[in-house]
């Protein structure tokens, strides 16, 4: 094994065996309870707002590519497309998804199309529904904000992996008036949609996203072996810093195997 | 088949990069196929570059079939293409070329610049909506936010050096603290999600549950 990748590799197994465990656990009825995430239980409220007005609710599953290390962060995003393309397809309200890479395009598209199948409605699916803007950074921002000014739209989602355009995004938003709820794990980025948007999805609770909305109990288990992960960080953290303070390095050096 | 071919693609893929990440030291070869695959995902996903083009394309022909108010805009995006697309093949010092680098060099890339520099005018319209004490959470956010940012002003450190400490400790411990801890959580979720996704169980991305 590479050195230095030891302890990482018995947590990768212990992590993944707790989220098979409780996966399965899930299939036979005990899914574990999941705490309310405002953020998540908006969508359907900022969409019903666009139904009302009979303005379209703006999308955007991310900025960057799908093969990248933001990948995890787009899937949670798409994921939650579906779920948003379900619901305006379901209350026929128009939507508008916004794309910056390229191979993410065909798969909002498919999603769009699949949701729309599903309820019933393919043939509401418009061509102008799924767009590729830019893979430019400030052009992508642009066309975002011309969209949601041009389109006077009434509900703004915005999950994925974002950079410095997040500010641009949700501040432009907000400034036409739209409910808006953003999400991304990017630390930087956090803080611009918690000043500029009505709700937020800090972190975690993106990936989280799919499992709450469709309420698949086995993808409701792995939220539970999220949960025992972050305990066990917890421990590692405070027992490593009470023993990194009386002078033992054990646990550090342990880590760093 | 249509979705257990891409599942068995991602599953072997996965398991692969996960092996060469750890075992590469077992398997010395193990790399170069590792590298070849991820070279074969930026190659596939090179077309959808086409496919997203082809979009770009039909939108704008729609708007300018139905004459749109801003159809203009559509012809503008057409001319653009064309002449990028005509330039940016032409050899290299030649006329055309300089055209292309003219094109990108002098036009493209400051108006990029331009859009990142009025970013400030959005974080401050953002930051007087946000930084109002409507709550116990706001007024921490007004409180640290004033601080670190006094203690980022020069005039502050003249006036006390307890303005640049108070706004160290707070960039130091108080931030790194709550971004370590989304970190942590955020990186546990992106486990679960690829495992998800390479063992077939989450399959949203081709539509559907």
């Amino acid at each position: 094994m590479v050195a230095g990748k030891q302890t990482t590799f018995l947590f990768f197994v212990l992590f993944l065996a707790t989220a098979a465990y409780y996966m399965s656990r899930a299939k036979t009825g005990k899914v574990p309870y999941v705490r309310t995430i405002h953020g998540l239980e908006a969508i359907e409220e900022a969409i019903g707002r666009a139904t009302e007005l009979g303005k379209p609710v703006f999308y955007v599953p991310g900025r960057t590519e799908i093969n990248t290390a933001g990948a995890a962060q787009n899937i949670a995003g798409l994921e939650i497309l579906g779920h948003v393309a379900k619901m305006t397809a379901r209350y026929d309200t128009d939507l508008r998804v916004g794309i910056a890479a390229a191979n993410v395009y065909p798969v909002a598209e498919a999603i769009v199309q699949q949701s729309y199948l599903e309820e019933g409605k393919p043939d509401r699916v418009k061509p102008e529904m799924v767009q590729f803007l830019s893979a430019e950074q400030f052009a992508f921002a642009a066309a975002c904000l011309s969209i949601m000014n041009t389109e006077k739209v009434a509900s703004v989602v915005f999950v994925g992996e974002f950079q410095a355009e997040s500010m641009m995004l949700a501040e432009g938003a907000a400034q036409v008036g739209a409910v808006t709820i953003a999400g991304t794990a990017r630390t930087a980025q956090i803080p611009f949609f918690v000043a500029a948007c009505d709700y937020v999805l800090i972190g975690e609770e993106i990936f989280a996203g799919g499992a709450y909305l469709s309420r698949d109990p086995v993808k409701l288990g792995n939220l539970a072996a999220q949960d025992w992960g972050k305990l066990a960080a917890m421990v590692i953290i405070i027992t490593g810093s009470l023993m990194a303070t009386l002078g033992n390095t054990a646990m550090i050096d342990w880590l760093k195997m | 088949m249509k979705k257990e071919v891409p599942i068995a693609i991602g599953f072997v893929v996965g398991v692969l990069i996960l092996f060469e990440y750890f075992f590469k030291a077992m398997a010395p070869g193990v790399s170069d196929i590792a590298t070849k695959a991820q070279n074969w995902g930026s190659i596939v996903s090179a077309f959808a570059m086409g496919l997203a083009a082809a979009n770009l394309v039909v939108i704008h022909g729609r708007r300018i079939r139905s004459k749109h108010p801003d159809a203009w805009m559509s012809w503008i995006l057409y001319l653009g293409i064309l002449v990028m697309v005509a330039t940016g093949l032409s050899a290299q010092e030649s006329a055309l070329h300089n055209v292309y680098s003219f094109l990108y060099d002098g036009l493209y890339l400051p108006l990029g610049t331009a859009m990142f520099s009025i970013m400030v005018f959005f974080i401050a319209s953002a930051a007087r909506r946000a930084f109002r004490a409507r709550n116990i959470d706001a007024m921490f956010l007004l409180v640290s936010g004033l601080l670190v940012m006094l203690g980022n002003a020069p005039l502050m450190r003249m006036v006390s050096p307890w303005f640049p400490k108070a706004s160290a400790w707070f960039m130091s411990y108080a931030n790194v603290a709550g971004n370590r801890a989304i970190m942590i959580g955020a990186a546990l979720g992106m486990v679960l999600t690829g495992f998800r996704v390479i063992v077939g169980i989450d399959r949203s991305y081709f539509g559907g549950e």
